[in-house]
């Protein structure tokens, strides 16, 4: 089956944040990812996520990728 | 470091402009006033072959009003030309300086779009395509009005010349349109490219 747009993935960024009481800006400056970037991942904007990324992520704020992610009902 | 910098791409406009002002000024402007000021018409013969084989001005009779000069070509001056010679060698003129300014446009917003590191783009593939076409076309149309530019000097010059029409293939031409068509291609891929990571985090 071809992936085509849209996607139905959702990113539970800011939800992590909040639990964290960590900013979008502290994150960046942690895993040295431009904070623009973790900006369209935080607003459902990103298309695709480098595993180097995701790792950095889940690094950070101590989660797994299930939790970083999860797939909307269709 | 850049290795293209922002000078190095006004000079690159500014000798783009300069050409595409200069190719009409002096293909169009210099044969057209000389036309104006009804001044004799000068053009040099060494297009065809069939020419170049017998074009030892000696053998050569030229009509009245006309004088040749030359070895291996014929630099035809012709006195009351007309307005037919002077249409005739005008036309490459002005399909050179159409061919060069399109070149020139397109080529400038290439340019741009790589300034802008945004070159690949649909819309640069799109520019290098018009640009192998027009290098193509262009360089067909201009040859073919040279050998056409030909064909009426000498008839009008040449006294009973059966000079048939002939015309030289542009064959450099040919591989820089080929060039920009594989150019246009590797940015389309780039497009494409592009596309794919777009939104990557």
């Amino acid at each position: 089956m071809p992936v085509e747009d849209p996607h139905r993935v959702v990113c539970h960024l800011d939800e992590l944040l909040a639990a964290r009481g960590l900013t979008l800006t502290a994150l960046a400056e942690t895993i040295g990812v431009s904070i623009v970037n973790l900006s369209v991942l935080k607003n459902q904007r990103a298309r695709a996520v480098r595993f180097s990324t995701l790792t950095a992520i889940c690094d950070a704020l101590d989660c797994r990728p299930g939790e970083l992610f999860t797939v909307a009902p269709a | 470091m850049r290795i293209f910098d922002r000078m190095d791409f006004f000079l690159t406009k500014a000798l783009l402009a300069i050409v595409a002002v200069a190719v009409p000024v002096f293909s169009i402007g210099l044969p057209l006033a000389g036309w104006v000021r009804n001044r004799p018409l000068e053009w040099q013969l060494d297009g065809p072959d069939g020419l170049e084989a017998t074009a030892v001005p000696d053998r050569l009779v030229a009509q009245d009003g006309v004088s040749l000069r030359g070895a291996e070509s014929v630099v035809v001056r012709i006195e009351e030309a007309g307005a037919g010679p002077w249409v005739s060698v005008l036309l490459p003129g002005v399909l050179l300086s159409l061919a060069v300014g399109l070149a020139a446009w397109l080529l400038l917003r290439l340019l741009q779009r790589i300034e802008q590191r945004e070159p690949f783009a649909a819309a640069s593939a799109t520019a290098c395509r018009l640009l192998g076409a027009t290098i193509l076309l262009g360089s067909l149309a201009v040859s073919l009005a040279l050998g056409l530019a030909d064909a009426v000097i000498a008839q009008r010059a040449l006294d009973g010349a059966a000079l048939g029409f002939a015309f030289e293939v542009p064959f450099v031409a040919f591989v820089a349109a080929l060039l920009m068509l594989a150019l246009a291609e590797a940015f389309a891929q780039g497009a494409r490219l592009q596309h794919d990571v777009e939104g990557l985090v």
